[in-house]
């Protein structure tokens, strides 16, 4: 995998970290591999905060758009203003969340281009 | 709508009926020994800033250029397999509107060049860079002025304009991806921030070697009401088509019009076309009407402005963030006694609207605020590039954003925003 590739992998963590922790999650377990075709980044939160769920199907909208991620991964990390995430869903091509006990599993997958 | 022709639709944005419309208008509008002469004309001029192709080329012969630019980007686009998104769309607008005072095949061609051949040297797919390989044309005079302008041997000049043209069109594309981080997604232009930067070297090259070229700044405004009949039928066809394909309602258009505008925002993604194109035939409408109202004739630097107007209403822009920007220089120019006939003025007023997401996601003062500090900084900044840079409004914007933004900044902590003005 390209240097390039694995630093905008890097910045989607960064990203959600700020994000999942700002939003009150305070113990969180991370997960990174790269296959074959794809990288998937898991998110375990324990403990969640109630509306941590809803904030993400709302604030992420997991569709790739190839011609864009050269300006998305750079404004990424950028500021506070717009919490909305969607330079991040701009970067994945799916996001899956799994409630289980009491965690949420948020996986990412981004196909390896 | 059949759901066949409402897919067709989504995946044009009635891109191919614009460039059709564009060609029979030239044929219809000039003689075709006429069209030819003058889009050869158009082709051979230096085409500085602003060099309003309606005045060298004639009617036909501009749209004849604006027509085969958009065909040939479009063409491209569809080549590589994409569906026409929302900075797609907004990339062959704004190529189709500065093809009347700037663009031109050659010197389109030239960097269209630089740009492939530089995803070719890092191998990466086309696809990955299409958004700054559309925007990137805006430096396009660079390769005119050498070629045509400076008065060389055409065995020199040629080689040498195409050789700076590609180079730059292969500098420009890791240089735009690095300068929006510098104003934050806040200039909707960023291209025009980053060509800002390239041109100042080039310009000072040529500058330090002793040439000059002829800047001439003389626009037509005989053929007012055809182009503004032309741009006002483009947007109520984007306005009814959009609202048939979206169900026959607008309900979500408040999704559109709760977002701040700042890049970046594509209003055609969620499947959100044919409300995206609601949104581009309102907005272009109303921008259109305000130029109208303010009495302001139609040239062919005035029609590109407003087709880059139509194009980043589906990337940013909408009815409620370009109107403060716009007021901002309205209040300019009564405070600074500015002529708004004069064009430079009215493509500050019309492409203030770069700075439209800074009242998306601040309110109406700070939006007023941008328009406002963007005239001086357009009006001194022009003559820095000397005319090579067609975004220049863009590059203006890019400060303008960074000095708003930054003001906002020292005033904001944490949970204390300042959105008090926001509507």
């Amino acid at each position: 995998m390209a240097l390039h590739e694995i630093v905008k992998n890097v910045k989607i963590i960064d990203e959600m970290m700020i994000y999942l922790i700002d939003k009150g999650n305070n113990e969180i377990d991370m997960s990174f591999s790269i296959e074959e075709d794809q990288t998937v980044i898991i998110f375990t939160i324990v403990d969640p905060t109630p509306e941590i769920l809803d904030c993400l199907n709302t604030d992420i909208y997991a569709e790739r758009d190839l011609e864009l991620e050269e300006y998305a991964w750079e404004l990424m990390g950028e500021d506070d203003y717009s919490c909305e995430l969607q330079q991040l869903g701009m970067m994945i091509d799916s996001m899956e969340l799994v409630e289980f006990e009491n965690r949420l599993r948020i996986i990412l997958t981004r196909k390896n281009k | 709508m059949g759901e066949r022709m409402a897919k067709t639709i989504k995946e044009n944005m009635l891109i191919p009926y614009i460039v059709i419309v564009f060609i029979g208008l030239a044929f219809v509008l000039q003689d075709a020994p006429g069209v030819f002469l003058g889009l050869w004309r158009i082709q051979t001029n230096n085409s500085v800033l602003i060099s309003d192709y309606i005045l060298i080329g004639g009617i036909g012969a501009a749209f004849l250029n604006s027509g085969i630019l958009m065909l040939g980007s479009y063409g491209i686009v569809r080549l590589i397999k994409l569906d026409v998104t929302g900075p797609i769309f907004a990339g062959i607008l704004t190529i189709g509107g500065f093809a009347f005072f700037g663009k031109n095949i050659i010197n389109v061609s030239i960097i269209y060049l630089g740009v492939y051949l530089y995803a070719k040297y890092q191998k990466i797919s086309l696809k990955s860079v299409i958004v700054i390989f559309l925007f990137s044309t805006g430096i396009a005079p660079i390769s005119s002025v050498i070629i045509f302008g400076l008065g060389l041997p055409y065995l020199y000049s040629i080689p040498i304009g195409i050789f700076v043209g590609t180079l730059s069109g292969f500098v420009i594309v890791p240089l735009a991806s690095h300068v929006i981080s510098f104003h934050k997604g806040f200039d909707l232009y960023n291209v025009g921030f980053a060509g800002g930067i390239l041109v100042l070297m080039v310009f000072g090259i040529i500058n330090l070697a002793g040439l000059t070229y002829t800047n001439e700044f003389q626009i037509s405004t005989n053929y007012h009401w055809i182009l503004t009949s032309v741009l006002i039928v483009i947007c109520f066809a984007f306005i009814t088509i959009g609202y048939l394909i979206n169900g026959k309602n607008i309900k979500n258009y408040n999704d559109i019009l709760s977002r701040s505008g700042r890049a970046i925002t594509d209003f055609t993604r969620r499947n959100h076309q044919g409300i995206a194109m609601f949104n581009i035939g309102l907005t272009g409408l109303l921008v259109i009407t305000l130029v109208l109202v303010l009495g302001i004739q139609i040239s062919g630097p005035v029609v590109g402005a407003l087709m880059t107007v139509i194009g980043f209403s589906a990337f940013g822009k909408h009815i409620k963030n370009v109107f403060p920007s716009m007021a901002g220089v309205l209040i300019a120019i009564y405070v600074f006694q500015l002529d708004i006939q004069n064009v430079m003025i009215v493509l500050a007023l019309i492409f203030s609207t770069a700075l439209a997401p800074l009242s998306g996601e601040h309110g109406i003062l700070i939006g007023v605020m941008a328009g406002f500090l963007h005239v001086p900084l357009v009006l001194n900044l022009g003559s820095e590039h000397g005319g090579l840079l067609l975004y220049s409004n863009g590059f203006a914007a890019a400060f303008t954003a960074v000095i708003v933004n930054a003001a906002i900044q020292t005033f904001e902590r944490r949970n204390q925003k300042w959105r008090f003005t926001k509507l």
